[in-house]
């Protein structure tokens, strides 16, 4: 597989959340507007090639059967130390992102990636890995965020786009909102992909 | 038995590594993030009792702290007001809030200074609304007195509005600030 093939991979074939249904939890919690889903997106991508090129490294020093319980130690301890220093060094972009941080931990596309590509793949291909999937999670969040936000609250990126006499539809920023509109794109999703296979 | 030896060993090796790394970064980051978090109160303070210009501490036998705020640093002042933390567990953390009150107890201002609810809903204790400088949900708490404080779930002038989906955030944030004022009101009367 080519270099820019992995790349691209993480943005259509294998994207993480309509494709490989992985990430699903902090995508229901985080996707109620789009810059949380832009911060969720980007903070996730930053650990993502973090841990992708940290395990890429260490995939032949680590057992095969002992994988599992590394690559999460090692995933943990990278996302703490990240959360660490960006509070004391960082302080306005931890307020910004802090929240997300814990959430990241235990999103399974971290996990996922460290077991299906980096612990099999050099290092420069796992960071594009990482890119590609990181990249391809952000954009769906805004999708999924872009449709809650502007059903749910009228605005989009906290601009108000839709008429003043509009009533949000709250459900849409709450818990069952997220599943329905998860669900209707991710059929939507396989729909243009069932065409699109069928010609 | 010789194999489960082996991995056993690796593990520990890798998980005393990644503790160590932890350790490390911990002690180097610990006192700037005590320094961040305490400017950060700093200026909570300063942002609840805008009339203050000098804070002087004190707290009870079990962990209440307050502030006493003077106009300035001049001896034998009288406070102007008075500054609390208030504690109160949200969905999904602890909430700390800085509360500034008059010498009347009504309320100058709140400021959430930690919250890590869920994003979106709870962290709407914070949310500023485009076009505005402050957040409309700690600015209902302006101009307050404790038996006011009582989350409804409508818009009430004399009481606090609940943030839509985030009951329990919003619950948490004002009942605490209601019982550390009322904890004030006894060790400062």
């Amino acid at each position: 597989m080519s270099p820019w093939k992995v790349f691209v991979r993480g943005l259509w074939e294998e994207v993480p959340i309509f494709r490989l249904l992985l990430g699903l939890c902090p995508t229901l919690a985080v996707s109620t507007s789009v810059l949380n889903g832009i911060g969720m997106g980007l903070a996730a991508t930053a650990v993502l090639i973090g841990s992708n090129i940290g395990i890429s490294l260490l995939r032949k020093v680590i057992p095969n059967k002992i994988r599992i319980p590394a690559f999460i130690v090692v995933i943990a301890s990278f996302v703490t130390i990240v959360d660490l220093v960006m509070h004391g060094y960082t302080p306005e972009l931890h307020k910004a992102l802090g929240i997300f941080i814990p959430l990241i931990v235990v999103n399974c596309i971290i996990l996922g990636r460290a077991e299906a590509f980096a612990s099999k793949n050099g290092i420069f291909r796992s960071l594009l890995d990482a890119l590609g999937m990181g990249l391809g999670f952000t954009m769906v969040l805004i999708i999924v965020g872009t449709v809650r936000e502007i059903l749910g609250s009228g605005t989009w990126a906290g601009l108000p786009v839709l008429p003043g006499n509009y009533i949000p539809v709250l459900i849409f920023i709450l818990p069952p909102g997220g599943f329905i509109t998860l669900a209707l794109l991710l059929g939507g999703f396989n729909y243009l992909d069932t065409r699109k296979a069928g010609k | 038995m010789r194999e489960i030896l082996k991995l056993s060993g690796i593990l520990t090796v890798i998980t005393v590594c990644a503790a160590g790394a932890l350790a490390n970064v911990y002690l180097v980051t610990r006192d700037k993030i005590a320094a961040v978090e305490k400017m950060r109160e700093e200026s909570a303070r300063r942002a609840v009792l805008t009339e203050a210009g000098f804070f002087k501490m004190d707290s009870t036998s079990d962990g209440f702290v307050y502030y006493f705020g003077y106009a300035d640093s001049s001896a034998g002042a009288q406070p102007i007001g008075f500054v609390a933390m208030a504690l109160g567990q949200g969905y999904s953390s602890t909430i700390r809030t800085v509360v500034g009150v008059d010498r009347e107890m009504s309320i100058t201002g709140i400021k959430v200074a930690f919250q890590q609810e869920t994003p979106g809903l709870g962290t709407r204790v914070e949310e500023v609304k485009r076009g505005q400088k402050t957040s409309w949900f700690q600015d209902q708490f302006k101009g307050k007195k404790i038996e006011q404080l009582e989350v409804v779930r409508a818009k009430d002038p004399a009481r606090i509005e609940a943030i839509t989906g985030a009951t329990i955030s919003s619950k948490a944030v004002t009942n605490s600030v209601r019982e550390a004022l009322t904890k004030l009101k006894t060790v400062v009367k």
